[in-house]
């Protein structure tokens, strides 16, 4: 159901192709948050920079690219290793993923 | 995948009405997007008569009760997305899929609630967090969600999350008043706000307790608050700033700082403007009951104030309008978790006799609506100082529904 | 108590700020809380109006002298699907 044991495991996963460290099965944006990534991705209408704020899956702020797959809720998705996500709407000017 | 009975949300109410459906021998589906049973439960914990009130101990409990019931289905990370009837009961849409479709005899909605927010002039900044968020990141993951903070909205959620904070080494400018305009009114004037300050249950060191009933006097009132001290008053070790004001957040990528006000104390003006450094705020206009599910499914609802918003109309066992859609939990009302936990019992009980084609009578309800008053009477937060009076006016909203054709 | 900036945004996914609304309501003059949601995508964004329905509720009360504070409507998906989900949903339905 949910992989985390006891001893929290230590992984490596990939933010916009840069490794990061997590705890396997937290969210992904807890693991970004302890390593100071604030920002999870740009708002499509705005452009300006959001990030984590219910931390539930209701307000969809942290949505991400993760797995393949866009929208996913960075406060829900559990993080495991070797995992790619990509933040979304990125600026020009800050490079593509 | 069909059931006999499908339980939408495992916080503490879903999971007390999955235990006792699984122990009465139902094929049950408990169905929530997070990827860690137990709902609110698990962030909180709050030092109470000098017991702690542990959730995340609470929550394991609860989850242990239901995994001994292997009849009970877990489908963990999966949103609900519609709500329909069905030849054979009801239709629930899951996304992600696998199964995409849970067909249930009966339903147990236990949504619980979600936060109101508090609209703050670059409020969308990565750094800005709903108080419960907070309590998330600390509480379950080890996060700290900054530095030094600042709690925008006073309500007994945001007090007890702020409590939590401290405890867990977090430093905090305090809490002060949300502020508010002729357009934009989500938690009322100041006035409006302090009354539901003085309301608050539970602070045992709340210092304006003893001029508790001198407070209920709307002069008394605004001329204690409006000469407070601008630092404010200590509130169990938490600031509370009642004649402060947020006014909007400041930063460009991340949150930097919070600019505040004074309130002037006769016309609610802003008398002068300040900036604090936080790197982190939390916003916080209370819990409302997540209507989304009724809505969809037809359910007659109504709009109870003191139950924090718009709740489904329902019987003593916790039936909606819509027969074999049951509603439990935070869903039809925000109170403590405890409550929550008592009406999990309740409805799963309901549903029992309904899927055994037992009487409903509401008569036969009336121990299991003994232990929700007693819970209600036990518990360590009022979230509405007259909880009574909406459960009342619901059940005024039942018998009338009965007369109605 | 303080006047909010024009600049506060209402409704976080779509953007919208009070100044968008004042300036629709006064251009476009919708009649309702619906029909200004409907010139403004107010509260229509990711989050179905999960986050701002009681903003949009209070500006709803304020501009409209809308009281009915439960009637704004719910919509499926109460969750964002995507379109190849929803289509298998709909196979499997029986």
């Amino acid at each position: 159901m949910n992989n985390t044991t006891d001893r929290p495991m230590v992984i490596q996963f990939y933010c916009d192709g840069e490794p990061f460290p997590g705890i396997n099965g937290e969210p992904v944006a807890m693991s970004l948050w302890r390593s100071g990534v604030t920002t999870l991705g740009w708002n499509e209408v705005t452009g300006d920079p959001r990030g984590l704020y219910c931390a539930i899956g209701h307000c969809f702020e942290c949505r991400m690219m993760i797995d393949g797959v866009r929208d996913q809720r960075a406060c829900l998705y559990p993080v495991r290793e070797g995992l790619e996500v990509f933040r979304q709407t990125v600026p020009t000017g800050l490079g593509e993923p | 995948m069909a059931v006999e009975v499908a339980v939408v949300g495992a916080g503490p109410a879903g999971l007390a009405a999955a235990g006792e459906l699984g122990a009465a021998g139902f094929r049950v589906a408990l169905i929530d997007e997070y990827p860690i049973p137990g709902g609110r439960l698990l962030g909180q914990r709050y030092h109470w008569k000098n017991l702690v009130w542990d959730g995340k101990q609470q929550a394991e409990t609860l989850v242990d009760n239901v995994r001994q019931w292997h009849e009970v289905r877990w489908l963990l990370q999966r949103s609900v997305y519609d709500l329909e009837r069905a030849p054979s009961g009801w239709a629930l849409s899951l996304n992600p899929g696998d199964p995409s479709v849970v067909y249930a005899q009966a339903v147990v909605v236990a949504t619980g609630a979600t936060e109101v927010p508090i609209p703050l002039v670059n409020w969308t900044l990565p750094g800005v967090l709903a108080v419960g968020a907070a309590q998330v990141m600390t509480a379950v993951y080890g996060v700290a969600p900054g530095r030094r903070g600042v709690v925008v909205g006073a309500n007994p959620l945001s007090f007890a999350i702020a409590e939590e904070l401290l405890e867990a080494g977090v430093k905090l400018a305090g809490i002060v008043m949300a502020p508010g305009s002729e357009n934009v009114d989500v938690v009322g004037s100041l006035d409006d706000q302090w009354q539901r300050i003085v309301g608050l249950r539970g602070g045992g060191a709340w210092p304006l307790r003893t001029l508790g009933r001198y407070m209920t006097h709307a002069w008394v009132r605004q001329f204690l608050m409006s000469h407070a001290p601008k630092s404010g008053v200590p509130i169990r070790g938490v600031r509370l700033r009642p004649n402060v004001v947020a006014t909007a957040v400041e930063g460009t990528e991340r949150v930097t700082g919070i600019r505040l006000a004074r309130i002037a104390d006769h016309d609610e003006s802003i008398r002068e403007g300040w900036s604090e450094p936080v790197d982190f705020v939390c916003v916080s206009g209370g819990l409302r009951p997540v209507p989304d599910l009724f809505r969809i499914a037809r359910v007659k609802t109504a709009w109870v104030p003191e139950l924090s918003g718009e709740v489904p109309v329902i019987s003593p066992w916790g039936e909606t309008s819509q027969t074999g859609l049951f509603a439990v939990g935070n869903a039809i009302g925000v109170e403590s978790a405890l409550v929550a936990i008592a009406q999990g019992h309740l409805g799963a009980h309901g549903v029992t006799r309904y899927l055994r084609g037992q009487s409903l009578d509401y008569r036969l309800a009336e121990p299991d609506q003994h232990r929700i008053q007693l819970a209600r009477e036990q518990s360590p937060i009022a979230f509405h100082p007259k909880i009574g009076q909406g459960v009342e006016h619901l059940r005024a909203l039942f018998l009338e529904s009965l007369g109605a054709p | 108590m303080p006047t909010h900036n024009d600049e506060v945004i209402l409704c976080r996914c779509e953007g919208i700020t009070l100044g968008q609304v004042r300036a629709a309501v006064q251009q476009l003059q919708p009649t309702s809380l619906r029909e200004l949601k409907l010139v403004t995508r107010l509260g229509m964004g990711m989050c179905q109006g999960r986050v701002c329905r009681p903003i949009i509720q209070s500006v709803g009360q304020a501009m409209f002298q809308d009281r009915s504070e439960t009637r704004l409507a719910y919509q499926i998906p109460t969750r964002p699907v995507s379109f190849g989900d929803f289509v298998k949903a709909d196979d499997d339905y029986e």
